[in-house]
């Protein structure tokens, strides 16, 4: 790759405030529809946009982008001067983000992740957008590739329905209502309010009175959600060539990731509620500090995971994680939910008496206990761990409703075992695995044997399966 | 090969340091008053300006057998060993100071972490930022 500077969008985080200093009283008069304030306001804030104009014209002349013999040397700033060299060859993802509103300036992202680590997760770049394509081909090059998943029609509205996350976006959402409303002193939250109170209404005529602002806010937050997911999956694909594995979509904000395949640390399949009622399972792929949790790779359809074997044949033949149900501890799994339930369900009974209004808001929330108790009867049968031949360690563990079955890839990882010592004479543990994208996994009232045995495998890099199940 | 500070780079952090103390005494002012700012200022300088003096006494960056050794304290020496393969990045900063008295900072990130190594000359960080990068990770 040829050098390049970084595109002047690159240093708008320096100037942000003060372009928003400038350009909120240019908003709030534009609101009220006085034009000539509209106008002085923009005056006033000429002097500091001016002066931020020239710090990013400066700051982009003195910057520089270059890959030379397997380094990629990042160079910026006047006074303070920062240069940034990162290994090529520990580089495990990279993600092409192209946002609409980067879009008119000819600029994209470009987001490179490593192999591992702690303070060094992530590269933001702004760059051209031949430029950041340009050094995305030229970190991971891609050859043609065949979309090996390419959701369409039904499968499309499922993998929709996957990606959606309902408290993500009501996050998102609530934070970004909170930040308009200050920045421009209007309040959007009490705006978005007076409609869901319509829309409870409205609902009032199905529901109970209680239930029925609820069900508006989860409709709405829901809707929302699926809007997003609709717009992140547009045209979305995934394929592979050689050892890298690509996958792309979007509507408004166009991403490409790159990943290493010889880099993937975990491959993990969610199954939540939503997952077990379509019967299709999402995968989320890791790969060191790579670890994206809005866009699975693809889908998997239970029982047929040829899909998946076709474009990862790494995963092919996974160990199936132990589990001994005899030995575990039912509280363990069950305290939590079953005690929420059970108060549930006295505060239902009081309900139904005292307050009858209530009662169906705490009929839904005591489903929702019962349901997690029902998933941690499933953990009880199902959490469990194990190795195979090849260092890979499969685990199964629940938290709230959603199980979570990861297949880990990398021998770069740390275990520890703890156990009380009630649960050491029972024979069983606690196993945390600690993997480089700073991710811990847990699993519990593990087979203490099985625990022992996993860690001793772990330090030498590699297992054998029938051996260690012999042992337990 | 090994890598030391230089007198002068350790005048860097010394002179960091100094600012630190004459700014914490410049709050205590502001805050107070001047007899237990000067105090603040005074304590700052004679406890802190000498530590990077004789952190360099005992200070080397050495890289050998794939591996990245950086010693350091002199009251209680600590070594810190990472291995070249899992250096992800190096990030290089020269300040105007730095400039002056040809040292610069130097904070390589590992997979396990990041070490930070102040007053190195920029020929010395060139060098080993090219050591630390240069190679080819093994797959």
């Amino acid at each position: 790759m040829s050098r390049a500077r970084l595109h002047p969008l690159h240093f708008f985080n320096y100037i942000q405030y003060a372009v928003v200093l400038c350009a909120v009283p240019v908003i709030q008069e534009l609101l009220e529809w006085d034009l000539p304030g509209a106008w002085a306001a923009l005056w006033q804030g000429f002097a500091i946009l001016a002066g931020c104009l020239v710090l990013t014209l400066v700051l982009w002349r003195t910057s520089r982008v270059a890959l030379t013999d397997g380094v990629v040397s990042v160079a910026e700033g006047l006074v303070l001067r920062r240069t940034a060299f990162y290994r090529k060859a520990n580089i495990s993802a990279v993600e092409l983000r192209h946002p609409l509103w980067l879009a008119p300036f000819g600029a994209a992202e470009l987001f490179l992740f490593f192999t591992g680590g702690t303070r060094l997760r992530r590269v933001k770049l702004v760059l051209p957008r031949g430029k950041a394509a340009e050094l995305a081909r030229t970190l991971l090059p891609l050859g043609p590739t065949r979309a090996a998943f390419a959701p369409a029609g039904m499968g499309r509205l499922q993998f929709v329905l996957l990606s959606a996350n309902v408290a993500a976006t009501g996050f998102f959402t609530v934070t970004a209502a909170n930040r308009i409303s200050q920045l421009i002193g209007e309040d959007v939250g009490a705006l978005a309010l007076g409609g869901l109170q319509h829309a409870g209404q409205l609902l009032a005529l199905f529901l109970p009175a209680g239930l029925s602002v609820l069900a508006a806010v989860v409709l709405f937050f829901f809707v929302l959600s699926l809007i997003a997911s609709w717009l992140r999956t547009f045209r979305f694909s995934a394929g592979r060539f050689g050892d890298i594995l690509v996958y792309r979509g979007g509507l408004l904000n166009r991403t490409e990731r790159r990943i290493r395949v010889s880099c993937i640390t975990a491959a993990t399949l969610k199954i939540s509620p939503l997952a077990r009622v379509l019967r299709r399972r999402p995968l989320y792929l890791r790969a060191g500090t790579f670890a994206p949790t809005d866009l699975p790779l693809l889908m998997v359809q239970r029982g047929n995971a040829q899909t998946l074997y076709q474009l990862l044949p790494e995963l092919n033949d996974p160990p199936a994680p132990t589990c001994e149900p005899r030995r575990k501890s039912p509280g363990q799994y069950l305290w939590r939910p079953g005690s929420l339930s059970l108060l549930l369900a006295a505060l239902f009974a009081v309900a139904q008496r005292i307050l009858p209004g209530i009662a169906p808001l705490l009929g839904v929330l005591l489903a929702l206990a019962l349901a997690g108790v029902a998933c941690g009867v499933e953990a009880l049968f199902k959490e469990g761990a194990a190795a195979d031949t090849r260092g890979r360690f499969a685990l199964c563990y629940t938290r709230a409703l959603t199980r979570y079955d990861v297949l880990l890839l990398t021998t770069d990882r740390t275990l520890s075992v703890s156990a009380t010592p009630p649960a050491q004479l029972a024979g069983r543990c606690n196993l945390r695995v600690r993997t480089p994208s700073r991710k811990t996994l847990l699993v519990r009232s593990l087979p203490l044997p099985l625990a022992q045995t996993l860690a001793a495998a772990s330090v030498r890099g590699s297992t054998h399966p029938n051996t260690q199940r012999e042992e337990v | 090969m090994t890598y030391t500070v230089s007198l002068r780079g350790a005048l860097l952090p010394a002179l960091w340091l100094a600012g630190l103390s004459v700014a914490a005494g410049f709050v205590v002012w502001l805050l107070w008053s001047v007899g237990p700012a000067v105090a603040v200022t005074l304590a700052g300088l004679l406890l802190l300006v000498p530590l990077p003096f004789l952190r360099r006494r005992r200070f080397s960056v050495a890289v050998a057998g794939g591996a990245l050794c950086v010693t350091s304290g002199y009251f209680l020496q600590v070594t810190h060993t990472l291995p070249v393969a899992g250096v992800t990045g190096v990030t290089r900063l020269v300040t105007p100071l730095g400039r002056l008295l040809n040292a610069t900072a130097l904070v390589v990130f590992s997979t396990g972490g990041a070490l930070t190594i102040v007053g190195l000359t920029r020929a010395d960080a060139m060098a080993l930022r090219a050591a630390l990068t240069d190679t080819e990770a093994p797959r």
